[in-house]
């Protein structure tokens, strides 16, 4: 099978992208050579280089997952990728301090009203676990909506087939990093 | 583990894909369960897998190992409130696709009992299996199989009667056909009330047209009806259950007849509910695995965070490392000669002899693979025509110009030139992961 990690998806996923790069910089050639524009600005030239590393990640995995649709989908329409929001980090971990907080609370106030009586002890532990599960399901839920987001083609799917594509896009991500910092390195070097 | 891992997802390939497949790897996985003797609570996961295997691939007829994500994703959505039998009928051609099954596994059965006897019944049903209809074939069965049931219950091999037992019990209404027999095991099978899924065979077979034995079959499973629905689950009709056990049978409405564990509650929510959360943690599992530093998480949520983490990390890694290309490259024209010929092979990392390959086995491939390079790869997806488009489409979309239509010719000597250079090295050098098999 082709795992994200065979030579043949590095190499699959090499040549997609010297095709997709060879292919903009022929438009840049031309463009300039016709109309005299200017060369692509950086963001322009990072951007390039990012779409046609994410279309060659896409196009190398092959039919095996949902998100490579989605991510030829976004790019062949000319839509701009919006940067991420950088709130939701700090979101993420107000919620997770958040949830620390209410589990000591409900710690303490559980072992504070363990000492007035017994009987009504496990009543009151139990809503507070109650509690705490329905919390945890909050979060749970939220931070479902956000791995949504983050994985291309995400939205339609359901929780358990979400993570199976998460497994798969974190795979190739990584793969798809790695042979960007050979890329880099190598320009670099020559 | 890893051998276990990709049981598990083939099992969830069998639940998902929905294909009628080769029933040949689940009835070696059947019989391996049925020689088994042992409880379900000591053995580890593979053999409630395979049950589930084996009696979800009744009703999908599917053991292909290779999981469609895709066709998981469909039949995800699909899921829920029945909304998942619409697929399944599709894909199997009215239930022929578990007929194979059906016969093999009650086959396998009857070696199972060591029962002459009874495997002639049951070698004569199968010979008379393509001829027959579908309702008396496997009443013919199961009324075979009945007999062997009737025996082979007193020698307390737990793991395959119960599954024998279910399916005996499912034929045992149109038994008919098979000779009359039938209705002396139906009676029979009235006396063993250890079994509450056979209930669910009689209610589904319950439409069967055999009069003797459909009036004994409906007393017989009012009988056992209360004390057996709340084990049927039958909407969402999943396939796996740890410790679950399922039966073949699925003539019409391609239930899955999941055992509750000891002291859980058998509602039909709980335990589709049950199934969908072990389904969840399963897949939490495998994430775990490859996202660094998650091994002593436990929790959704804590671990959902994390994966967040990585994907951002990851994604912004792509976004630094593009803006970095971008910078060293005023031109955007990847030196390629260059950097094939140089740096990419000095490149660092697990030799190739540690995965076993060598590079003299990927030339030949890659030398194949040239011929076919421009027209379009081994994806199939990796077309240049694919990349024009999609960099039309985005380039034109920024600078409003057009794209030119050919590509170099230059551009494909080089790349030829270039490949044979990347057959001697090592691009990937990481070994494929554990658990993670596409």
């Amino acid at each position: 099978m082709r795992g994200p990690n065979t030579k043949a998806f590095q190499q699959g996923f090499l040549k997609n992208m010297i095709l997709s790069l060879q292919a903009c910089s022929e438009f840049c050639i031309s463009s300039s050579a016709s109309g005299g524009a200017a060369m692509m600005s950086l963001q322009q030239r990072k951007y390039a280089i990012k779409s046609s590393a994410d279309i060659a990640m896409a196009t190398a995995r092959g039919r095996g997952a949902r998100w490579p649709q989605a991510v030829l989908a976004s790019s062949s329409s000319p839509s701009r990728r919006l940067s991420k929001p950088s709130s939701s980090p700090g979101k993420k971990k107000n919620t997770r301090v958040c949830k620390k907080i209410v589990r000591r609370c409900l710690h303490t106030w559980r072992r504070s009203r363990g000492g007035t009586g017994g009987a009504s002890s496990l009543a009151r532990t139990r809503t507070a676990m109650i509690c705490s599960r329905e919390i945890a399901r909050r979060l749970v839920r939220k931070r479902t909506k956000v791995l949504r987001k983050m994985i291309p083609g995400g939205e339609l799917l359901d929780e358990i087939s979400l993570l199976h594509e998460a497994v798969d896009y974190v795979a190739h991500l990584h793969a798809q990093v790695d042979v960007l910092r050979r890329i880099s390195n190598a320009v670099q070097r020559g | 583990m890893d051998m276990n891992e990709s049981g598990e997802k083939g099992m969830e390939g069998n639940a998902s894909s929905g294909a009628a497949g080769i029933p040949v790897e689940w009835e070696t996985q059947f019989s391996a369960a049925a020689f088994s003797c042992a409880p379900p609570q000591q053995q580890p996961q593979q053999v409630p897998m395979m049950d589930s295997a084996f009696a979800s691939a009744g009703l999908w007829a599917s053991t292909s190992q290779a999981m469609a994500l895709s066709d998981v994703g469909a039949m995800s959505a699909a899921r829920g409130g029945g909304g998942f039998l619409a697929p399944v009928p599709g894909f199997l051609p009215q239930g022929l696709g578990h007929f194979p099954v059906d016969s093999g596994f009650i086959e396998r059965a009857a070696r199972a009992s060591c029962f002459g006897g009874g495997g002639g019944g049951v070698m004569a049903a199968t010979a008379g299996y393509g001829a027959a209809d579908h309702q008396p074939m496997n009443n013919a069965f199961s009324g075979s199989s009945e007999a062997l049931l009737d025996h082979q219950r007193k020698d307390g091999n737990d793991k395959g009667e119960p599954e024998l037992g279910r399916n005996g019990h499912d034929g045992v209404l149109s038994s008919e056909a098979a000779g009359g027999d039938c209705s002396s095991k139906g009676t029979s099978d009235s006396k063993k009330r250890r079994r509450p899924n056979e209930v669910m065979g009689g209610d589904q077979v319950q439409s069967a047209n055999l009069p003797a034995d459909s009036a004994n079959e409906s007393v017989h499973s009012k009988d056992k009806g209360e004390e057996s629905s709340p084990a049927t689950t039958t909407g969402p009709g999943k396939s796996k259950g740890k410790g679950a056990k399922e039966t073949s049978e699925s003539q019409k409405e391609d239930y899955i007849h999941v055992r509750a564990r000891r002291g859980q509650a058998t509602n039909n929510h709980s335990l589709a509910e049950r199934l969908r959360r072990e389904k969840i943690s399963e897949r939490m599992k495998l994430l775990q695995d490859l996202v660094p530093g998650c091994s002593k998480v436990t929790g959704k949520a804590v671990m959902l965070d994390e994966i967040i983490n990585y994907v951002q990390s990851l994604q912004r890694q792509v976004e630094f490392l593009s803006m970095k290309l971008a910078t060293v490259n005023p031109r955007l024209d990847l030196n390629i000669e260059g950097l094939l010929s140089k740096d990419l092979l000095r490149f660092p990392g697990v030799p190739s002899s540690s995965l076993g390959f060598s590079p003299e086995m990927m030339h030949p491939q890659l030398q194949l693979s040239q011929p076919g390079l421009i027209q379009g790869g081994a994806a199939g997806m990796a077309n240049p025509d694919v990349f024009r488009r999609i960099m039309q489409a985005q380039l034109s979309a920024k600078e409003g110009s057009q794209m030119p239509h050919a590509l170099n010719g230059s551009f494909s000597d080089v790349v030829q030139m270039a490949y044979p250079s990347l057959g001697s090295q090592d691009l990937s050098i990481r070994p494929s992961q554990d658990g993670f098999q596409m």
